[in-house]
C-alpha cells in the first residue's frame, strides 16, 4: 500500500518489534511483569516496579476509556489530514497509551467515554492501533 | 559555600525576531560578550562555561571550544544544550561556582539564520519518538491533553484560558523588545477568534517560534559585591524530572502538579513563602500552563486557577505580576535560550532596570520553565542583595 501521508512511521527496535508485529496481526500487545503482574507501556527493558526482567508480551483486550484528548487542527507534519484526535487512552487491563481516536464527530468526544481499539494499516510494515468510541460505526 | 552564596552578575538578551539573518556564531558571541561586559568583567575573568558553539572553528557542539576563542584555560564546562540555559543551566553553573569548580561561569547561546542554513543545538529533537510521533503528537497537543482534563475535572473555561493569553500578550504588546510588540492589545474575544491549533488551545494561546540568543554570568556573592551591578543571589533552585520529554502521554493525574515539589524546595532553600514573591516568570508554552502553575505553586488551590486569573492576580497591577515581558506567548520563544530570557526578566526587575514595566520595590522573583508536556520543571528563586 502507499503509506498514509503525514504519519512519521515508527522504526521498531528489537524491544518493540513484538508490539508492532501484534498490531499487524490484529493484537494489541503489552509487556506484563511475571513477578508483580503489572502491565507497562511504553516498552521498557525491565519492569518499572520491581525492575525485574521476567516479563512477557501478552494480549490486551483493547478496550478502555478516553482519559484526555485534543482535536488537532494544525498537524505535526503538513500533509497529514486534519482534524485528527490525539488521545491518552486508559486500557481496562491497567495501562495507558497515547493514540488517536478515529471518529467522524470529534467535537462530540468527552473525557472518560468508552473506546475500543481499531487497527489501521498506514504502510506495508506498520499498522497503528487507534481507538474508536464504543457504539460508533 | 551554598547556592545562595552565588549571584547573577551579568545578563544579555539579543534582538528576538521571527528571523535573524546572521551567522549563529556571531549572535552567540554578541550575547556572551554582552553578558560579560554587563557584569563589568572581561573574558579572561571567566573560568567556567556552558555555551553553544555551533562553529565554524574548533569542535562544533563542544563548549570547551570557547577556551581557545577567549584564550583562557577553563576549570568547568557544562553541556551545550540543557546546561547552557534556563534554571537548569543556572543551577549547574552556580553549583560549579559554589563547589569551587570555577569562580566565574557563563551560560548562554542562541539560534538564528535562514532555515536551510540554520545550525543550532536541538532540544532533544531529531529522533523519532516511537510511541509519540506516529500519532501526530507535538508540543501543543501534548500540553493540550493536560488542559482538556483540567477543564473536565474542574470546569476551567475557554474564556479563563483566553484571559491568560490576552493578559500576557498585552504585556508583550507594550514591550519594544517583544517579537509581537504593537500587535495588540487583545481581548478575550480576539484570542478565542484565532484559529484552533489543538483543542482547547487557539493559535494565540500557544507560544511563538522565533530566533534570538541570551547569556548570563554567575560568580560568588563575595566577588559580586565589587562588580558593576547589584548582585542577584540564587536563593533557591530545584528541578522536578519525571521522565524523558515527549515520550509518554502527559496525564493530569500523574503530571498535573509537576513543579510543585521543586517550587516548594526552592522556596524552602530561600527561606521564603509564595506570599513573599514580588515578580513571577512562569513558563507559558500555552496559556493554560499559567493556570496550572498558579495552582501547583500554591498561589491558589487546585481547580481554582481559572477564577484566580479572572481576579486580575497575574496582571501588571495584580498581586503576582506574571511574565511582564510578554513571555513565550509574545516576547520570544527561541529554542533553548528563551529559558534564559525568563531569568533575565527576573534579574532586570530585581535590579530595578525593568523600565516602564518595573514592579516597585521588587526584591524576590520566581522563574520557571518546563511543564507536564516536557515531563520536567526547573525553577529558581532569585533575590536582590
Amino acid at each position: 500500500m502507499t503509506p498514509v501521508p503525514g504519519i512519521r512511521l515508527p522504526e521498531p527496535s528489537d524491544l518493540t518489534r513484538p508490539f508492532w508485529d501484534g498490531c499487524r496481526e490484529g493484537e494489541l500487545r503489552v509487556q506484563e511483569c511475571q513477578s508483580c503482574r503489572i502491565r507497562f507501556f511504553t516498552p521498557l527493558p525491565a519492569c518499572p516496579k520491581c525492575r525485574g526482567v521476567d516479563w512477557k508480551w501478552v494480549v490486551s483486550p483493547g478496550t478502555g476509556t478516553l482519559y484526555s484528548f485534543s482535536v488537532v487542527h494544525r498537524p505535526a507534519l503538513p500533509d497529514r489530514a486534519t482534524p485528527y484526535v490525539l488521545a491518552a487512552i486508559d486500557l481496562d487491563d491497567g495501562w495507558t497509551m497515547m493514540s488517536n481516536v478515529v471518529t467522524d464527530a470529534p467535537d462530540t468526544l468527552r473525557c472518560d467515554q468508552k473506546v475500543a481499539v481499531r487497527f489501521v494499516p498506514v504502510s506495508d510494515e506498520i499498522t497503528m492501533p487507534m481507538f474508536a468510541p464504543v457504539g460508533s460505526g | 559555600m551554598e547556592l545562595k552564596d552565588v549571584a547573577i552578575v551579568g545578563v544579555y538578551a539579543s534582538q528576538q525576531a521571527r528571523l535573524i539573518d546572521r551567522a549563529p556564531m556571531e549572535l552567540i558571541r554578541e550575547c556572551v560578550l554582552g553578558a560579560i561586559a554587563d557584569a563589568g568583567l572581561a573574558p579572561e575573568d571567566v573560568d567556567g562555561l556552558a555555551i553553544d558553539w555551533p562553529g565554524p572553528g574548533q569542535a562544533p557542539g563542544d563548549p570547551a571550544s570557547w577556551g581557545a576563542q577567549f584564550g583562557i584555560d577553563l576549570s568547568w564546562v557544562g553541556d551545550s544544550i540543557y546546561n547552557s540555559a534556563g534554571p537548569r543551566g543556572l543551577i549547574q553553573a552556580a553549583a560549579a561556582v559554589a563547589t569551587g569548580q570555577c569562580t566565574t561561569a557563563v551560560i548562554g547561546g542562541g539560534m538564528c539564520g535562514q532555515a536551510d542554513k540554520r545550525k543550532f543545538a536541538t532540544v532533544g529533537a531529531g529522533t523519532t519518538r516511537e510511541f509519540f510521533d506516529p500519532w501526530g503528537a507535538f508540543v501543543a497537543p501534548s500540553f493540550a491533553l493536560i488542559a482538556q482534563r483540567h477543564m473536565h475535572e474542574f470546569g476551567t473555561t475557554a474564556e479563563q484560558i483566553a484571559l491568560v493569553a490576552a493578559t500576557i500578550r498585552n504585556h508583550g504588546h507594550v514591550n519594544p523588545e517583544a517579537v509581537m510588540f504593537g500587535r495588540g492589545p487583545y481581548t478575550v474575544e480576539d484570542i478565542l477568534a484565532s484559529p484552533l491549533i489543538a483543542t482547547p488551545l487557539h493559535r494565540l494561546e500557544v507560544c511563538l517560534v522565533a530566533q534570538g540568543g541570551a547569556a548570563l554570568v554567575v560568580t560568588t556573592l563575595e566577588r559580586a559585591r565589587d562588580l558593576r551591578q547589584v548582585p542577584i543571589a540564587v536563593l533557591g533552585a530545584s528541578q522536578d524530572i519525571y521522565g524523558a520529554m515527549y515520550t509518554d502521554p502527559p496525564l493530569y493525574r500523574k503530571d498535573g502538579k509537576i513543579g510543585a515539589a521543586a517550587t516548594a524546595r526552592s522556596l524552602g532553600m530561600a527561606g521564603v513563602g509564595v506570599d513573599d514573591l514580588d515578580v513571577i516568570n512562569f513558563y507559558d508554552p500555552t496559556a493554560f500552563e499559567v493556570i496550572r502553575q498558579c495552582e501547583m505553586a500554591g498561589l491558589c488551590k487546585e481547580g481554582e486557577g481559572g477564577a484566580f486569573v479572572e481576579s486580575g492576580a497575574i496582571g501588571r497591577d495584580g498581586r503576582y505580576p506574571v511574565n511582564l515581558d510578554g513571555g513565550c506567548l509574545s516576547y520570544s520563544w527561541s529554542g533553548t535560550q528563551q529559558m534564559t530570557l525568563k531569568i533575565i526578566e527576573s534579574v532586570r526587575q530585581l535590579r530595578g532596570q525593568a523600565g516602564y514595566r518595573q514592579v516597585d520595590g521588587a526584591e524576590l522573583a520566581l522563574t520557571a520553565i518546563g511543564g507536564p508536556g516536557a515531563q520536567k520543571y526547573e525553577v529558581c528563586v532569585l533575590g536582590r542583595m
